[in-house]
């Protein structure tokens, strides 16, 4: 899991990677706005962004905001750490649909607990436990990694042929995938297929297929995280 | 406590004539808030250690820009390098160094003086290098 902090300020991104870096967290770090979105935009996918408020080039709500308006970057929970908060940021940042604020100077039992409820509830909102998925669908584990294999699959080879297949061939892939992914208990993923089959230029359907094959891939790795003996 | 030595002890008190001043009890005013800072940094004083330094060199760089700022009358300049300034002073539980900065950005033009500003930065900077052993 990777946890992204914008700060201009170093201290600040040292102290808040020493308090929210223990394993198996990643952090990456950013030093401004601009900084994190290109990094975004080249390809980072965090599980949550931490990030400050006033920076120079591009401060927080911008960053935040575009985020919102990508096709696959606007799921990524923002958790906004500033030393002041003006009525206004506070508004944009609501309006944004920020997940967490947490005033400077952070402490550090208010600032994991506030990072850990929304890695929490992303977790919750993007996907069903696979435990609970291969209950309900009466599996085995090893079943239901072969699922997600197929599905992985799919979701790939339709990303390879999307510049030569028919529109309504597409379509019908989009339609498939999201199935898959519902049954298969991934929410987040089936939500994003609806939002491509619903809207979006053909370059965002694509981005967004591409996103479904790396939150399959996350669900793969905690499938076969768990030891052999539990299965 | 993580791995790492603990931060260290608060320093006994000093009396006799020329010894500096000992730390404000509160610590909304303290050169070095040691409860918030062993919160914040686990009680890792390696890693504390770490972001001092960082912290130290900041405030080197900063303090003569926010002075020649107020001493020229560049307020957006200095106000700016004080904002910087007081949030890594925050986060290294330097809060008098902070309250300084605070006073730059919430300044009019001349209200405050360079000199006078400086010497007391520069002393809250020396109380909290003194009490907090990062050198």
């Amino acid at each position: 899991m990777k946890i992204l902090i914008v700060d201009d300020d170093e201290v600040a991104r040292m102290a808040l990677s020493i308090n929210l870096g223990a394993a198996p967290v990643e952090i990456v770090q950013a030093c401004d706005g601009q900084q994190a979105w290109e990094m975004l935009t080249g390809g980072l996918r965090p599980s949550i962004c931490c990030s400050d408020v006033a920076m120079p080039r591009m401060d927080g709500i911008e960053l935040m905001q575009r985020a919102r308006a990508h096709p696959v970057l606007r799921h990524i929970p923002f958790v906004l750490i500033s030393s002041a908060a003006s009525r206004e940021t506070v508004e944009a940042a609501a309006a944004g649909g920020v997940a967490g604020y947490i005033l400077k100077p952070f402490m550090a039992v208010q600032t994991r607990a506030t990072v850990d409820r929304v890695i929490h509830e992303r977790r919750v909102a993007q996907a069903e436990h696979f435990l609970v998925t291969r209950r309900r669908l009466d599996v085995g584990l090893d079943q239901l990694e072969q699922l997600l294999c197929v599905l992985k699959a799919d979701a790939g080879s339709w990303v390879e042929d999307s510049a030569s297949a028919e529109v309504e061939a597409a379509a019908r892939g989009l339609q498939r995938l999201q199935g898959a992914s519902a049954v298969l208990g991934l929410w987040h993923c089936a939500s994003m297929l609806q939002q491509a089959q619903d809207s979006g230029s053909a370059a965002d359907r694509v981005q967004i297929v591409q996103e479904v094959v790396q939150r399959v891939d996350e669900q793969l790795t905690e499938v076969r995280q768990l030891s052999p003996s539990a299965r | 406590m993580t791995a790492g030595a603990d931060l260290p002890p608060r320093p006994a008190p000093q009396g006799g004539e020329g010894d500096r001043p000992p730390a404000q009890p509160s610590a909304a005013g303290a050169v070095f808030d040691r409860d918030a800072v062993t919160e914040r940094f686990l009680g890792n004083a390696s890693l504390f250690g770490r972001a001092a330094q960082v912290f130290l060199r900041q405030a080197g760089d900063a303090l003569p820009q926010i002075e020649a700022g107020l001493a020229s009358g560049d307020l957006g300049a200095a106000r700016r390098q004080a904002h910087l300034l007081r949030g890594s002073a925050l986060t290294m539980g330097a809060n008098r160094l902070a309250q300084l900065c605070q006073q730059v950005e919430l300044a009019s033009d001349g209200a405050v003086p360079a000199p006078a500003w400086a010497v007391q930065a520069r002393s809250a900077l020396e109380g909290f290098v003194r009490e907090s052993h990062v050198i």
